[in-house]
């Protein structure tokens, strides 16, 4: 039985979908078989984050509607054999997702995959709880700004109120040079604040654009320093102890890239 | 000499004060209900000014603590009723 994992953060704009195709490309990569499921039903995206956008032909409410049963529905990435999607409706379909559906369709996923990431769609509302509502435990997305903290710190009470107990932090976009002139908040100010497990550190880098513009995850982009914190992530969840990357104030620009090059 | 904060030291400041009411879901309103209830209680067994009354809410990590400030003026030795 494979392992559900809601990734949500509130906010908007922080990087759930790019989080959700690289850590499901990264799984993928590790030799593990993997479903990601976008939960973001009106606006779908994750299939241009994966370059998948042409080769949709069933959506999750054609599952729910039985128009497709879930193995015609899910697509086959390009580059992972391991890897597949099962896209959102793009324009809202006759079938209406809840909660039951939703949990129907994850844990039949999480009988023929290892893991399952159900992307969650900005906010609080029902299709955060339908994102949620299969899931064993929740990736919280956050950049180090005040809005995005102030809303993650929101979702993780959420989510425990909803029995996942323990969600994991990634923090997304963050700036060493930023923080070691006192410019934003550090990734300990950030766990001071909310209180969670730490499960990786994404720096701020523009291999994320150029990744998305290709519709490629940028774990496949040789040097890319996000694609190797998400990759660290992945073996993190696989429960590989990688020490965490640290940008504190202190740490030097060197000090930094020697350790996200894993010489540090 | 004093160090100008920097805007992360701004942020934290902020934050904290954000979630402390985020996390506390306390209204206004109830927070002022909180505090009269607070001096009514206290009042029965001492002499207080209720304009010196004072309720906060700390965040201090996980955990958020009410911080009650209720200064006395006197000990009343009988309880009032």
């Amino acid at each position: 039985m494979g392992k559900v994992y809601v990734v949500t953060s509130g906010k908007g704009g922080v990087g759930k979908t790019t989080t959700t195709a690289n850590l499901g490309a990264a799984l993928a990569h590790l030799g593990k078989s993997v479903a990601l499921v976008d939960g973001d039903i009106g606006l779908r995206n994750l299939d241009l984050f994966l370059g998948l956008e042409n080769r949709i032909i069933y959506h999750i409410c054609d599952v729910i509607d039985r128009r497709a049963t879930l193995q015609k529905a899910l697509i086959k990435d390009k580059r992972f054999e391991n890897l597949f999607l099962l896209p959102a409706a793009q324009v809202k379909g006759t079938a209406v997702i809840n909660e039951r559906e939703m949990k129907r369709i994850t844990s039949e996923l999480a009988k023929d995959y290892d893991y399952v990431l159900v992307d969650s769609p900005a906010g609080i509302e029902h299709g955060f709880h339908n994102a949620a509502a299969g899931a064993d435990d929740a990736l919280v997305v956050a950049t180090p700004e005040l809005p995005a903290v102030r809303d993650a710190d929101r979702v993780i009470g959420l989510l425990r109120s909803r029995g996942i107990k323990t969600p994991k932090l990634i923090i997304n976009r963050l700036r060493p040079g930023l923080i070691r002139r006192g410019e934003m908040l550090s990734q300990r100010d950030i766990l001071e604040f909310l209180g969670v497990e730490l499960l990786g550190v994404i720096p701020e880098d523009e291999s994320t654009i150029i990744a998305t513009n290709r519709g490629e995850p940028c774990v496949l982009i040789p040097n890319s320093l996000a694609g190797r914190a998400y990759v660290n992530v992945a073996k993190r969840i696989l429960g590989e102890a990688v020490p965490l990357l640290k940008f504190d104030e202190s740490s030097g620009i060197l000090g930094f890239f020697k350790r996200v090059m894993g010489i540090g | 000499m004093e160090r100008e904060s920097t805007s992360r030291d701004v942020a934290k400041q902020r934050l904290r004060q954000v979630l402390v009411h985020d996390r506390a879901h306390l209204a206004p309103e109830l927070m002022a209900a909180l505090k009269q209830s607070l001096i009514t209680a206290a009042g029965e067994y001492v002499e207080i000014n209720p304009n010196d009354v004072s309720i906060q809410l700390e965040l201090k990590g996980d955990a958020s603590t009410l911080i009650i400030k209720i200064p006395v003026l006197s000990i009343v030795r009988e309880r009032k009723t």
